[in-house]
């Protein structure tokens, strides 16, 4: 295997001591001079016509600058984030969930602001209401789009092969259903974002936003005004972990900075960021598995109803799901129904995972089930079973490669997983148990699907370090330390060599954001692309010099030399600075650029291994360790690899156990908008986390990586609803397993006896 | 009702600032001393960000009154490193990869400054109570509490 100099090492973040010293500044820390404070005025009701909106009072008091409403918002569909539908107009005619904007307001100060929203007055005519899927879709239900006949957002279904027949031929059929709920993303940094309007017109925005070259076309498109006339500036950022793909409050700044000629800032309060912006999408599955006695699917019958909530966000989410159910283990016949179903709830969008912890929640539960009655060991039965090289993937190309097998080698033992015995056979009143869980994932969209590109350029500077501009969006994944690794080890420099401007689009070109695992892999396709093509000028350069053709030469540690013969060579630095300095007519800065779509290979596996013990008296389930192995292609760096493993299995126990959104049955309201009520976990409860990777360095991915940040949530849930399983011989079909849940289940089986 | 006169300690230096009564602490660190490393996550006491030190303990200072400060001395994350210098425990975790978005950062290590003051030698279980206040959704801890432990090492020697 090649030896990397940068590539694969530990190395610490380059804004580490920024972030350390609290020195960083982020949107929410912005101040600019003349700058307002805004803060929306929300609907109560969850569905609702907006009859009147009268804000005399609210304009009248000192220090309100501007008030937006539907008296004065221009009616043009919202581009919610990059290929949605528009399905929603800001301060609409009518409100369809309850925290859906009715007014805005910008002020000398967030509390002249808020003293603003109370003096807003709205009559509302209220409408029925629904936020059960399954009810939306009767007919009869309340209609909460009425350019559409029936609340369904988006009708889905695959299929491929005969389940008819699949089923006639099984020895043994299962079916289940399973539910999950609308987890949030609770990233520490609430959505905030500055925005100024100078007087030629020309917009900047500061926002804590994943997708700043997608966000600069979002408003270009809702104002009306050419993208050459705005600007969007992503500052250190307090995660988002898929939140902050959206246009939601940036477009009302930019208006409301228009009005006033001044900078507006909002920062939405931990209330509003828990319970008015988009959600995971809480999914009914239904799952009906056909399988002969030695192991081998025959059939895999999936349907499912995804509560979209009050607007669509995109169609991804649902499709994605359909082929983690169809696409992720061997079977000749599959076919999946699906239905995005508006409800009056919040929106549902994408969050770590994107439909796969549903998925993967609901088919790893059920192949465990398989497994028991076959009598197959669960580990034997994935690795029989789950697809592999050669295999369709989820990106429809086929499987490069894949290292599951390791992953459940290495898992297996570090957990110890000979020593699982019968559920029910260890402990007395406290019972442990051990569980597995398979899952598989992308990097990057699948390629047709939606624009799925980055575009790099990276510049060689007079002294012979390097610059790398991107459009990557670092929420706290490192890619601004991990990219500029791969860029290099491309140029033969040191980490500190190289620079970074990342998230303007005032420099970069575009790229599609951060989502669906793709930064690493698709960003750093680019930007290694982007360097080879920099050092490839600077070759020509340098060949001149020595006499010798391009093709001679290689580039290592900050020197270019012949390869057959090192010892003629000359520094980096005097290549680059002889370049640049050049006064004989020949001056040049060499700048690589390059743009990749997604090859539609890099997938990633992995197994997630988990032991529980359950209080058969109370219910409640302890995690007490978690073995994660992870087919990563290659680590860039280990360090940070780790680091998103660990942190996704925190959001992962939290999606299986603890997190539980609260809903008001009147109004679907988010009844524990809040951290003392919403459980996530904190250091004290997190379980002995051992993380494995494991490199199959994929040949389409930048010195063999994949993506990996979103996979370690997926196999967590399952592998607790195994491991429960395994401990007490109950199995637990919804999420999130609370001690109430439990408990019930162990009732019904009679336990504790 | 008028603003009153707040004179405290912040990192070592005596200040002077007029209040209004219903000021939280974290206001008058943040918006009238510039301290931005005091962050905002919950308002609420709920999440830890906008931990300082208050005369020796650790406090949420989004809910505590800017005028229970009066007389006493504040330490936040910005009166950790002398001159650039840093702390051992902002080394230990720019070295342990302890940190992501950074977001939680400035509270997580001042809690455990706190902690390390008054327990030099703290255990693994020990060190993750006492950071229990202070949540974070990047990093599921591990890292941090590894940082923890060896600047408690490096803090001893």
């Amino acid at each position: 295997m090649e030896e990397y100099t940068v590539v694969g090492k530990r190395l610490p973040l380059k804004d580490a001591p920024e972030k350390v010293t609290g020195r960083a500044i982020f949107t929410s820390d912005m101040k600019l001079p003349g700058m307002l404070c805004a803060r929306i005025l929300r609907s109560p009701c969850a569905h609702a016509k907006v009859l009147r909106v009268d804000t005399s009072k609210a304009e009248e008091l000192p220090g309100v600058k501007a008030v937006l409403s539907k008296n004065n918002a221009p009616r043009v569909k919202v581009p919610i984030t990059f290929g949605g539908p528009r399905d929603k107009v800001a301060f609409d005619e009518k409100v369809r969930c309850v925290g859906d904007e009715v007014a805005a307001v910008a002020a000398v100060s967030e509390k002249v602001a808020e003293e603003a929203l109370k003096l807003i007055k709205v009559d509302y005519e209220a409408l029925p209401s629904v936020f059960d899927p399954e009810e939306a879709m009767k007919p009869g239900a309340p209609l909460i789009h009425e350019d559409k006949a029936k609340n369904i957002a988006l009708p889905t279904a695959a299929r491929s092969g005969d389940v008819e027949a699949g089923f006639a031929e099984a020895d043994y059929v299962f079916e289940e259903t399973f539910r999950t709920q609308t987890q949030r993303h609770a990233a520490m940094e609430t959505h905030c974002c500055v925005a100024s309007f100078d007087l030629a017109g020309n917009l900047t925005v500061w926002a804590s936003h994943q997708a700043p070259l997608a966000l600069q076309e979002l408003l270009a498109e809702y104002l009306d005004i050419p993208i050459s006339k705005v600007r969007v500036i992503k500052p250190y950022m307090g995660g988002g972990f898929g939140s902050k793909l959206d246009m939601l409050i940036e477009h009302i700044c930019a208006l409301l900075s228009r009005m006033t000629g001044r900078p507006v800032k909002m920062v939405l309060n931990r209330e509003e960021e828990f319970s008015a912006t988009i959600t995971r999408h809480a999914d009914i599955i239904r799952l009906k598995i056909g399988v002969k006695k030695d192991g081998t699917l025959t059939a895999m019958e999936s349907y499912v109803l995804s509560n979209e909530g009050a607007y669509m966000y995109k169609a991804g989410v649902l499709a994605v799901t359909s082929i983690g159910l169809t696409r992720s283990y061997k079977c000749p016949n599959v076919k999946f129904e699906g239905y995005a179903v508006y409800t009056n709830l919040s929106c549902a969008g994408p969050m770590r995972g994107y439909g796969h912890p549903q998925v993967f929640f609901a088919l790893e539960s059920m192949m465990d089930m398989v497994a028991e009655k076959l009598g197959i060991d669960p580990v034997e039965f994935r690795l029989k079973t789950f697809r592999g090289v050669g295999d369709e993937a989820i990106s429809g190309k086929p499987i490069t490669t894949c290292g599951l097998a390791e992953c459940l080698a290495k898992g297996a033992k570090q957990i110890g997983w000979a020593r699982r015995k019968k559920p029910g056979e260890v402990g007395n009143a406290k019972k442990r148990g051990i569980g597995v869980a398979c899952f598989t994932h992308l990097s990057g969209a699948r390629p047709g699907k939606m624009r799925d590109y980055s575009t790099a350029f990276v510049k060689l500077n007079t002294d012979g370090t390097a610059h790398l501009i991107t459009g990557a969006a670092d929420l706290g994944t490192g890619c601004n330390t991990t990219l500029a690794q791969i860029v290099a080890e491309e140029l033969g420099l040191t980490l500190d060599d190289v620079g970074v401007t990342a998230g303007d689009s005032g420099s970069a070109p575009f790229d599609s954001g951060a989502f669906a695992s793709r930064t690493l892999y698709m960003c750093g396709l680019a930007a290694k692309a982007a360097a080879a093509d920099a050092k490839q000028q600077f070759l020509s350069r340098a060949a001149e010099r020595l006499g010798v053709e391009p093709e001679d030469l290689e580039v290592k540690r900050g020197r270019v030399y012949t390869k057959l013969d090192p010892g003629k060579g000359l520094a980096f630095s005097e290549v680059t600075r002889e370049a640049s300095e050049n006064l004989e007519g020949r001056a040049l800065t060499f700048l690589g650029k390059a743009s990749r779509g997604n090859p539609g290979s890099g997938q990633p596996f992995g197994a997630t291994f988990v032991e529980v013990e359950v209080d058969t008296e109370t219910g409640h389930v302890e995690v007490l360790e978690i073995v994660h192995e992870q087919d990563v292609g290659k680590a860039i760096n280990p360090m940070v690899v780790e680091g998103q493993i660990q942190g996704a299995i925190q959001q992962g126990i939290g999606y299986a156990l603890t997190e539980d959104p609260v809903l008001d049955k009147e109004t679907g309201e988010m009844l524990n908008p809040n951290f003392a009520n919403y459980m996530v976990l904190t250091s004290a409860d997190m379980p002995n986390i051992e993380v494995g990777l494991v490199e199959t360095h994929e040949p389409t991915g930048p010195f063999g990586a994949k993506g990996m940040s979103e996979p370690p949530i997926l196999g967590v849930a399952p592998a607790i609803a195994n491991a429960i399983y395994n401990a007490v011989g109950v199995r637990l079909a919804e999420l999130p397993m609370t001690p109430e849940k439990v408990f019930k289940a162990l009732e019904g089986k009679g336990l504790p006896a | 009702m008028g603003k009153h006169l707040l004179i405290m300690t912040v990192n070592g230096e005596t200040v002077e600032a007029a209040v209004e009564p219903s000021a939280m602490l974290f206001h008058v660190l943040r918006d009238e001393l510039g301290l931005i490393g005091v962050k905002e996550a919950c308002g609420k006491g709920e999440c830890g960000a906008c931990t300082v030190i208050l005369d020796g303990k650790a406090v949420t200072s989004c809910i505590i009154p800017a005028m229970k400060a009066m007389g006493k001395e504040v330490l936040t994350i910005e009166g950790l490193d002398k001159q650039g210098r840093l702390h051992p425990i902002q080394e230990a975790f720019i070295e342990y990869g302890a940190i992501q978005c950074g977001f939680c950062t400035p509270g997580m290590v001042v809690s455990a400054k706190a902690l390390l003051d008054k327990n030099p030698n703290p255990t693994e279980q020990e060190v993750r109570v006492a950071l229990s206040g202070n949540l974070c959704r990047c990093t599921g801890y591990v890292k941090i509490v590894d940082a923890v432990l060896a600047a408690a090492q490096k803090v001893q020697k």
